[in-house]
């Protein structure tokens, strides 16, 4: 069962490549990481229309790789590549790689005090606009825009006069998350434990808000199919969102990649199964 | 953080953990040093050249505090570093020149600072160098015929006799020792409370007894019952009248009495004309209030000596000498609520010093501040004591800062005293400061003393730049990194802006100009 090269045979493998990371490593610079190696070698492809899920232990890396993609200052990259649609990814900015389409869902999203979610959203939109060249939108434009997207996800208006994240519960604040995704509509989403610390019903509605974005955007013909790359270390969340493609993580390395049947087998047998 | 602590034989367990000095360093991490407090500072007890000369232009007094207020300030020292109450707080610029104060009524113009300082909806009252001008203040008959019936706004002067509420209210801070509390209202039963400790004396809130005549006081009284619809905008105005010979000092003194139930909210804006001038412009305003059972009173208060509000173009300018030494003092009775929200942005030395006395059981207090001190050798100064003497009572503190300039200082002293019976109270107590700039200092010092042994009381007290998290969380979104600072730094200012508007009025419009104007000053001083 053990297998270091990566094979997909997840069923839809139709589009392009839309990530590809090669031989990834990468540590921890912050003063308590003390230089610690945490991805040792990771290779990971995903197309378009996939939806992959990364499966693993606590400490493997699995959430390390999502926050390396995004370009988290606490962590340098020492080898390896990674590119995004087709063009480098590791020189750029945070912020153009989310120009570029990249977003990832924190697993503790931020709270900031005094700055309404309308207006939060309105300036990561306008962040977006600007660096495609295109014109900025008005709050009521934006409001126009927005309003579509609320109903897509089924949220409550009073959401949006609310400040970003204050006060919020967990499940309010992951739905929060999926709200930014949807108005953003990168091509790449990557969902960090989207699922911890909700109950069932929160995950529930969470999961419903995630699968009702796919839907959406894939029946919009104005913007890219997506893809989705899930963090997790519960098999519950890959009942709600179906992926194409499931991998395992162990020690900083993608060990094993399979169809959703490799969740029902870490669920039997454990991660020993890989050890 | 919960503190409890238990009486013991002493007389009162103090509680001062944190005693917070602070400067940003340049490079390296921030020093969080804990120095001790000496608990009694040497006094100077020589009298002050520049008090006895300012008291030879005090008016005759005319009641028994204004006659102890003399007394007091004939013996006092005028305030310095060595003094604990002033000691991070320079004021010794302001013994260069001579006092005066406005014989007649300035002949600056008010035009474009009155212009400025709008409040849709509400009731002005403008006091240009502490006097209420009816000229420019909404018409007298026009706010009483708005008020509830019983009512009356206007100068202490003009009551009429049989509002004795009001008079007692004045009466009783009048006869008042001015070095312990001002308004002795509800006074507790003999031997159920250990009255509080006397606290140093205020030169500046005694100066402002004793000038403040009844001419000079502001009233406005509410009947048990009844409420304001319209919110009270005091517009402070102070003018550079004394030229570059003397300090141009104004007494400005407000009292707002509220019977049992009725409910009022009043915005205070604090503006300067004629910043630049050579000789400094000295401002001390001071309210009382005084709350029946259950009352409520909302009080907002904006600070911006020397800046230009939303028109834009007048945040450079440093508050030139000018000197805003603001003092509120709130007795409340049981059950009442007093909220109070202050922000300051302007003066060379801006201070408001808050006192609350809590004088019975279930009563609500909540105190929230922020400080803006991005000129050069700007110092913003909060003083907040609040005495919790009976059981159940809450109160809810959040006190933030920014210092924005290398030379600019916060100044922040929190003190909360639950006495013997005030047990199940709540007291929880937050500060927090955003040091922007290499050099940038702020002194802290919450300090909490309690006696009761069933209490919760919190404190918490942080010093930061912008949080890396927060700021890799808007750029994520695709925000660069330029504007995700200038919107975390006015984000953790608008959190305390925001709550000027009054909780009930959350969506109206009344107080939309005010709000507003604010968070664009804001903007404009951290961009």
């Amino acid at each position: 069962m053990v297998s270091c090269s990566f094979v997909i045979t997840g069923a839809s493998t139709s589009g392009d490549v839309i990530l590809e990371v090669s031989d990834l490593h990468a540590r921890l610079v912050t003063e308590q990481g003390n230089g610690r190696e945490i991805l040792k070698g990771v290779n990971l492809t995903v197309k378009r229309g996939e939806v992959h899920a990364i499966m693993g232990k606590n400490g493997c890396g699995k959430s390390t790789l999502s926050k390396v993609l995004v370009g988290h200052p606490d962590y340098e990259v020492t080898s390896g590549s990674v590119t995004f649609k087709g063009e480098p990814l590791l020189d750029l900015e945070p912020e153009e790689r989310s120009h570029a389409g990249l977003f990832l869902s924190f697993q503790s999203p931020v709270e900031v005090p005094g700055v309404s979610n309308t207006d939060f959203l309105r300036m990561a939109y306008n962040a977006k606009l600007q660096a495609s060249g295109g014109e900025e939108l008005d709050p009521l434009e934006f409001y126009g825009f927005l309003m579509p997207k609320l109903e897509q996800l089924k949220m409550d208006p009073s959401f949006l006069q609310r400040n970003v994240n204050e006060g919020f519960s967990g499940g309010e604040k992951k739905r929060n998350e999926i709200l930014q995704l949807a108005v953003l509509s990168p091509d790449l989403g990557i969902l960090d434990e989207i699922d911890s610390g909700l109950d069932v019903d929160a995950l529930r509605d969470v999961a419903a808000a995630i699968n009702g974005y796919i839907a959406a955007a894939e029946k919009d013909e104005s913007t890219n199919t997506p893809a989705m790359l899930m963090i997790t270390h519960y098999r519950r969340l890959l009942e709600y969102i179906q992926p194409s493609v499931v991998h395992i993580m162990l020690d900083g390395k993608i060990v094993d990649s399979g169809s959703s049947d490799m969740a029902q087998i870490l669920e039997e047998k454990g991660y020993d199964n890989w050890m | 953080m919960a503190h409890t602590t238990h009486a013991t034989s002493m007389a009162m367990a103090t509680h001062k953990p944190r005693n917070a000095q602070c400067t940003r360093q340049p490079r390296s991490a921030i020093k969080h040093a804990a120095t001790a407090m000496p608990q009694s500072m040497p006094k100077s007890t020589a009298t002050s050249e520049w008090l006895t000369s300012a008291l030879g232009s005090a008016p005759p007094p005319t009641s028994d505090a204004q006659t102890a207020a003399r007394a007091a300030l004939a013996s006092l020292a005028f305030p310095t570093s060595r003094d604990e109450e002033w000691r991070f707080t320079d004021v010794s610029q302001l013994e260069d020149a001579p006092l005066t104060v406005p014989l007649t009524p300035s002949t600056t113009s008010t035009d474009d600072v009155l212009a400025s300082a709008t409040f849709e909806g509400a009731h002005r009252v403008v006091l240009v160098d502490g006097r209420f001008d009816a000229n420019l203040s909404t018409p007298l008959d026009e706010m009483m015929s708005s008020l509830p019936s019983g009512s009356y706004v206007g100068t202490l002067a003009s009551a009429p006799e049989s509002l004795a509420d009001l008079r007692d209210a004045y009466d009783s801070l009048a006869s008042a020792p001015p070095v312990t509390e001002p308004l002795t209202r509800g006074v507790p039963e003999p031997g159920a409370v250990q009255p509080p400790p006397p606290k140093p004396t205020d030169v500046f809130r005694l100066l402002n007894t004793a000038f403040a005549t009844p001419e000079d006081t502001f009233c406005v009284y509410l009947p048990a019952g009844t409420k304001s619809e319209a919110t009270i905008h005091i517009v402070h105005v102070s003018t550079a009248f004394a030229g570059a010979s003397a300090v141009s000092a104004s007494f400005a003194r407000v009292l707002l009495v509220l019977g049992e139930g009725a409910k009022l909210d009043v915005a205070e804006e604090l503006v300067c004309c004629d910043e630049n001038a050579d000789a400094a412009v000295l401002a001390v305003p001071v309210l009382e209030a005084a709350l029946a059972p259950r009352a409520k009173l909302h009080h907002a208060v904006y600070q911006r000596f020397g800046r230009t509000s939303s028109s834009g173009g007048g945040y450079e300018s440093s508050g030139g000498n000018t000197y805003c030494l603001k003092s509120t003092i709130v007795s409340q009775a049981e059950e009442s609520v007093y909220d109070e929200t202050d922000v300051s942005t302007g003066a060379h030395v801006g201070r408001n010093t808050v006192t609350v006395s809590q004088r019975g059981p279930r009563t609500a207090t909540g105190l929230r501040s922020f400080t803006l001190a991005s000129a050069p050798s700007q110092t913003l100064d909060v003083h907040t004591s609040a005495i919790l003497s009976y059981p159940e009572g809450t109160t809810s503190q959040l006190h933030k800062c920014i210092v924005g300039n290398a030379s600019a200082k916060g100044v922040f002293d929190g003190n909360v005293q639950v006495l013997r019976e005030a047990q199940r109270t709540d007291a929880q107590q937050l500060t927090r400061t955003l040091l922007l700039e290499p050099r940038a200092t702020i002194h802290a010092k919450p300090n909490l003393q309690i006696v009761a042994d069933d209490v919760s009381c919190t404190h918490g007290c942080t010093i930061s730049d912008l949080d890396d998290t927060s700021m890799f969380y808007l750029q994520s979104r695709g925000i660069s990194r330029e504007a995700a600072r200038e919107q975390l730094v006015l984000s953790f200012g608008l959190e305390v802006v925001e709550k000027m508007r009054p909780s009930d009025q959350s969506d109206g419009d009344a107080w939309k100009d005010l709000v507003s104007r604010v968070t664009a000053d804001v903007r404009t001083a951290v961009s």
